[in-house]
């Protein structure tokens, strides 16, 4: 078990640098510049920026002292928002990002995994039906369907909630958006719960606990615990994702998170901040992905004494 | 399955299985109807994807005809104006429009053009002219079109832009498709077959490309090779790949041991041989449903692009495209949304239940 966790650990630096590496030299290698407007600058500031920013240096000398203020927690200063560093930008939107997807990802596992649960409780029924249309439905509508009706219904005709906007996070501001979040993760939870969960009531196991007439409460608790494993190699990625911020949730309702930053940064060869925000998200993607082994080690004994 | 008596039997039963499933059937009923809907809808229409009709725009879709009376009155004035003169009467009947006209200044009759040039109208024909050449009285015949999905904000008709767009999304699907195959086939079949040192280091480089972010990749790819249609579904497939691959090498992993595949390499036959003859043929079932899943995410993503408007460029369009152009405008015209959004998920909900079904097909313990 021990070992298993400082393997997997150990595995993050040198992929997390090949990561970086990658990055650096594909943003480099795409046409264009920071400074590349649509109307040219003049040669005589062109350089001065250059100079100031270090892009006149050869490449590796750039990557290796990037690389060297990287090992500092340096991200750099930001090229299109030249009075903040990326640090500084990050710090302020990811919060908010993280706070989003969070909430998106807890709302969808009580629901999902409740709605699944029953679902496969009652195969076949009224119920059975409704879920398995309704996460159907959930997969296949795209979020910026499903935000503009919401906007529409919520916030226009029955003017409940506010259509958009960030409020200083005000609760009322983050109901609608935490919700098109969930909706698709709500879906797939669902959808995913309610196979394994009648494949795990259909077991071997749960059918000996049945055979020693014990209470369907402790079937259930069985079951659902092997349920959990597809549930949660699903989640991994998909936390990651939700966390980093929805470019489209974020567009749509006007909220101030790091969804942005991914766009705008390639678009405007943003060298710095684009390779702040694929820091960020490799390394939220190996956190979770480290997160789920030890989820498999904590839900399935097998995998703990391997 | 009448279709299938001559493949081998693991499609056949797949096939009956498939058949058997109400849901999946259905799902490809859809989905041809929605792609011959898309295909050949265009060559029916009487509208061209990029005609603007100016006096329509956010038409309300009906099947009645446009220009109604009110239209056609707008439109009259309108030319009138453009010809110095104010009208005196208007009566519309039998599909042409009467029109009096009056001038301070004798008319100059050339300026009939302007009732052709507004594309309401035919040729005016003059009934009846006043001594002076201040009056003079025309019949129009009224041009009708029907715009049964409704207008856009641009005027133009949506039915036809709906069917141009979903042929944009299906080729987009069918394409990224077929790049994130051959990739993700070639590369997982590859380092599950071979194994060892080369399988690690095959998959650390998808562990890799897993670890960055997707849209990152995306718009680089798009910085790269510019807003080309084409290219940006390769790119879009380019990506895809790497679920395949994964899914690929696990399947190829425990075909490596079945007897057939030992009985080849003990008779001699050299690894491309194998992968080629006995490892893909058997991969074909979890791939197809695998695809027919994928397929759904490619014209999701590619909606998204277009949503961030880094997708397919004016005049042509895709049913993201509509989608987010509706999105935008759904307060003064709901059908703007409504109509793209519908095709969309029939689309996508079409595609998830065949892909679905494909699965349990070839697959039939995991029901």
């Amino acid at each position: 078990m021990q070992h298993l966790i400082v393997r997997r650990l150990l595995s993050v630096p040198p992929t997390l640098f090949l990561v970086v590496t990658l990055a650096f030299f594909l943003m480099r290698v795409a046409p264009g510049g920071p400074f590349n407007l649509a109307r040219p600058l003049d040669p005589k500031v062109m350089e001065n920026l250059q100079r100031i920013y270090q892009l006149d240096q050869p490449l590796w000398r750039q990557y290796f002292s990037y690389l060297a203020s990287l090992l500092h927690g340096d991200l750099g200063p930001s090229f299109y928002w030249r009075d903040f560093t990326v640090s500084e930008l990050f710090a302020k939107a990811l919060p908010i990002s993280a706070f989003l997807g969070a909430s998106a990802l807890t709302l969808a596992l009580l629901v999902g995994g409740a709605a699944g649960a029953l679902a496969a409780m009652r195969q076949r029924s009224l119920l059975d039906h409704l879920v398995t249309a309704g996460a159907s439905l959930g997969v296949t509508v795209p979020n910026f369907v499903v935000a503009p009706l919401l906007q529409l219904f919520f916030g226009l005709s029955l003017k409940w909630l506010p259509v958009g906007g960030w409020g200083e996070g005000g609760a009322r501001y983050l109901i609608l958006p935490i919700v098109t979040l969930a909706l698709p993760q709500i879906a797939a939870v669902a959808r995913l719960t309610r196979v394994a969960m009648i494949e795990a009531l259909n077991a071997n196991p749960a059918r000996t606990l049945r055979a020693y007439g014990l209470p369907s409460r402790v079937v259930l608790k069985h079951a659902l615990r092997a349920a959990l494993i597809p549930v949660v190699s699903y989640i991994g990625p998909a936390a990651a994702a939700l966390m980093t911020g929805s470019v489209v949730v974020e567009n749509i309702f006007g909220i101030p998170g790091v969804g942005r930053y991914f766009i705008d940064g390639a678009l405007n060869r943003d060298y710095t901040l684009v390779m702040g925000a694929v820091i960020v998200v490799a390394a939220l993607i190996l956190a979770f992905n480290l997160l789920v082994d030890l989820a498999y080690a904590f839900i399935d004994p097998r995998v703990r004494h391997e | 399955m009448s279709e299938a008596e001559g493949a081998p039997a693991p499609w056949r039963k797949a096939a009956r299985r498939f058949g058997h499933n109400r849901a999946a059937t259905g799902g490809l009923i859809v989905l041809i109807a929605i792609a011959a809907f898309c295909i050949f809808g265009p060559l029916l229409s009487p509208h061209a994807y990029d005609r603007v009709y100016p006096d329509y725009i956010k038409a309300p879709a009906s099947l009645a005809a446009h220009p109604n009376e009110e239209e056609a009155r707008r439109a009259i004035d309108v030319i009138a104006a453009h010809m110095h003169a104010s009208v005196t009467s208007v009566v519309i009947a039998d599909g042409s429009a009467r029109v009096a006209l009056e001038a301070a200044r004798p008319i100059d009759e050339r300026l009939l053009a302007y009732f052709e040039r507004s594309g309401l109208f035919g040729k005016p024909d003059i009934a009846e002219r006043g001594e002076d050449g201040r009056t003079l009285s025309v019949v129009a015949p009224i041009n009708h079109a029907t715009f049964l999905a409704g207008v856009d904000g641009n005027g133009r008709d949506l039915l036809v832009r709906l069917m141009i767009g979903g042929r944009v999304s299906l080729l987009v699907g069918l394409l990224a498709s077929l790049v994130a195959l051959v990739i993700g086939v070639t590369w997982g079949a590859s380092a599950g077959y071979l194994g060892g040192r080369v399988d690690m280091v095959m998959m650390r480089v998808v562990d890799i490309l897993y670890a960055l972010p997707f849209i990152f990749f995306v718009i680089l790819l798009i910085v790269f090779f510019g807003r080309h249609f084409v290219l940006i579904f390769a790119a879009i497939g380019a990506i895809e790949w790497l679920d395949m691959a994964r899914i690929v090498r696990g399947q190829t992993l425990s075909l490596k041991r079945q007897e057939f595949v030992l009985a080849a390499e003990a008779l001699g036959v050299g690894a491309g041989g194998i992968l080629r003859r006995h490892i893909v043929p058997n991969l074909a079932g979890p791939v197809l449903a695998w695809l027919t899943l994928l397929a759904p995410r490619i014209i999701l993503l590619e909606s998204f692009l277009s949503f961030l408007g880094l997708g397919v460029q004016e005049p042509m369009t895709s049913l993201g495209v509509l989608v987010s152009e509706g999105a935008r405008g759904i307060e003064d015209s709901p059908g703007l949304l409504f109509f793209p959004a519908l095709l969309l998920s029939a689309l996508l909900f079409s595609l998830n239940f065949v892909g679905d079904g494909l699965r349990d097909a070839f697959d039939p313990r995991e029901r």
